[in-house]
């Protein structure tokens, strides 16, 4: 819900800035990322149990920076995912596994949307709106078992914190994905030209 | 007038905040500057409490930065210690909320109490310093044995000699030179490593530095006060070179041996000062442990911490961890992150709030988060 608020009113300063006189510049950056998503295995008797996956992966991308003012900035970034997923749920046995995956390859792409606050010279925070897809070729289950996955697109609200220095930058984002009870980060270097 | 008086009382009788790394970004290169020990941690120096009131806490009052300056002393305003000596007494505790994506288990934890004395002669070529402090007994203690662990323990207890600027010399009980200094002390990269809080040695470290570097060899026996079986003897090197202005790489290396275990461990560490105010730290090492009855483990761990000063006094914080304890079985990786806020409204008292989020991979079976909430305050007169 709150997600769906912040989306119109990102795109309408995005859509101001371009009126604007500003400063911009072009970014490229690579980073870390990691997040959860929630997963379904539908068993014999049609019972539904819930597991969740964790992603650990790595982005390549680019962005565009945009100074509205001295005080506020807007970061638009695009990226590409390569990741790896593990997802896992115990049986009602003693170490028994009804499902069990790791190490799966997971690609997709990654899009940011943010309008951010200069605090200091070197340094801006804000939120970011973020847009993930994902494709994940999860092995199949045990005969009876059906694993049922989220949808490919989620979004997510992260606070973006980025620190600066000369045409390099550290850039931190940590929030939710999906829902707010699925924590996301990444951690990335950039460079702006 | 309530926040008056409270904000009186802190100004008064409370003193400065602990040493973070990040204050690096103010130009603050070198740990000697504000600490007795040259390589961080432990009492901080007048010049460092002058700074702590003057740079990097609040203003509550309209006092001049030349007034803070003058009352950051022990006595605060009510006067100066003689200069041989110095003292510090300081108090850290947090309310910790784990497990919030469940049932959250709420506690209070005494994590430093403690109190320090350090006496010096005026030029500081010559000093004594001990630090006596509270250690709760560790939650693996069996209940029987609970009564009979003490909870006094001697965090520090040494005598230094620094013929001249560049060298210096350090016997007694101290922490090992490795890595970088922080009050993160349950990170992995200090926790999973050793080095946490009351893990001081006994030892000889001999300190070389200028300006734009330091380096040390700490010879260590392990700590005396320990059943002979668990002390770790050996070395550890220490190096940090400053290759731009307010940027320093840096290396560890150390190597001890005990009949429990022996442990080998590598890092390299960078801090930076992005502008004024705002910094990042990172550490990445690789860890061996030798068990004398299990097979070893060759794991590693990694740090990084953003500080970034809203006003003064402010800073948000950005912490990343990840530790691995063995590549050779497929075992755990654990990711720990979280955004904090670091305040310290004036000098003398720091209040900070994590929270953080605890991810494992690699295991058969994966689990949600584990959400915990971490609220510090920390006292230093």
């Amino acid at each position: 819900m709150f997600v769906s608020r912040l989306l119109p009113a990102l795109l309408i300063l995005a859509t101001a800035a371009w009126a604007k006189d500003s400063r911009e510049a072009f970014r490229a950056g690579v980073g870390i990322l990691s997040w959860q998503d929630s997963l379904s295995l539908t068993g014999p008797t049609n019972e539904v149990n819930a597991l969740v996956s964790s992603t650990l992966g790595i982005s390549l991308g680019g962005g565009y920076h945009r100074e509205l003012n001295p005080i506020y900035h807007l970061d638009i970034e695009l990226g590409l995912v390569l990741a790896q997923c593990d997802a896992g749920l115990p049986g009602p046995l003693p170490n028994q596994l009804l499902y069990s995956a790791r190490n799966v390859s997971a690609y997709g792409g990654l899009g940011s949307l943010g309008l951010h606050v200069a605090i200091a010279d070197a340094w801006t925070l804000g939120p970011s709106l973020l847009v993930l897809y994902k494709s994940t070729a999860w092995p199949q289950p045990g005969a009876g078992y059906t694993l049922n996955a989220e949808g490919p697109v989620g979004l997510g609200l992260v606070v973006d914190a980025r620190a600066v220095r000369g045409e390099w930058f550290v850039d931190t984002k940590v929030g939710f994905f999906r829902s707010v009870s699925r924590f996301f980060w990444s951690l990335g270097l950039g460079y702006s030209g | 007038m309530v926040i008056r008086v409270v904000a009186l009382f802190f100004l008064v009788f409370v003193s400065a905040a602990h040493g973070y790394p990040g204050y690096i970004s103010y130009g603050y290169t070198s740990c000697r500057a504000c600490h007795f020990h040259p390589l961080g941690n432990g009492p901080i120096t007048d010049y460092g409490r002058a700074l702590s009131a003057t740079v990097l806490s609040g203003k509550i009052t309209d006092s001049t930065d030349d007034d803070l300056a003058k009352s950051s002393g022990f006595l605060g305003p009510i006067g100066r210690l003689p200069g041989f000596l110095a003292l510090q007494a300081s108090y850290r505790g947090m309310y910790l909320v784990s497990g919030l994506e469940s049932t959250a288990i709420k506690r209070w934890i005494h994590m430093q109490a403690e109190g320090s004395v350090v006496v010096k002669d005026p030029k500081e070529r010559f000093l004594a310093l001990a630090t006596v402090g509270y250690a709760p007994v560790p939650a693996s203690t069996a209940p029987a044995l609970r009564s009979s662990v003490s909870t006094i323990i001697s965090r520090r207890h040494y005598v230094a000699y620094r013929p001249s600027e560049t060298l210096g010399f350090y016997l007694g009980f101290m922490d090992q030179a490795f890595g970088i200094q922080s009050p993160d002390h349950n990170a992995y990269y200090r926790s999973r490593t050793f080095l946490n809080m009351n893990d001081q040695t006994h030892g000889l470290l001999i300190h070389a530095g200028t300006k734009s570097w330091d380096g040390a060899v700490h010879l260590v026996l392990g700590n005396l006060s320990q059943d002979p079986t668990v002390r770790q003897k050996g070395a550890s090197l220490y190096g940090e070179v400053e290759v731009a202005e307010r940027w320093r790489l840096g290396a560890s290396l150390l190597a001890t041996t005990g009949s429990v275990r022996s442990r080998q461990m590598f890092a390299v560490h960078a801090r930076v000062g992005m502008s004024e105010g705002t910094s990042v730290l990172a550490e990445l090492g690789l860890a061996r442990e030798l068990p004398a009855s299990s097979p070893t483990l060759l794991g590693n761990f990694f740090f990084l911490q953003t500080m970034n000063r809203v006003t003064r006094g402010l800073f948000w914080l950005a912490t990343f961890e990840q530790y691995t304890e063995d590549f050779n079985k497929a075992g755990a990786r654990y990711y720990r992150v979280g955004p904090g806020l670091l305040y310290l409204p004036v000098q003398r008292l720091e209040l900070r709030v994590d929270f953080q989020a605890t991810r494992a991979l690699g295991l058969s079976v994966v689990s949600e988060d584990i959400y915990s909430l971490l609220a510090q305050v920390h006292v230093c007169l």
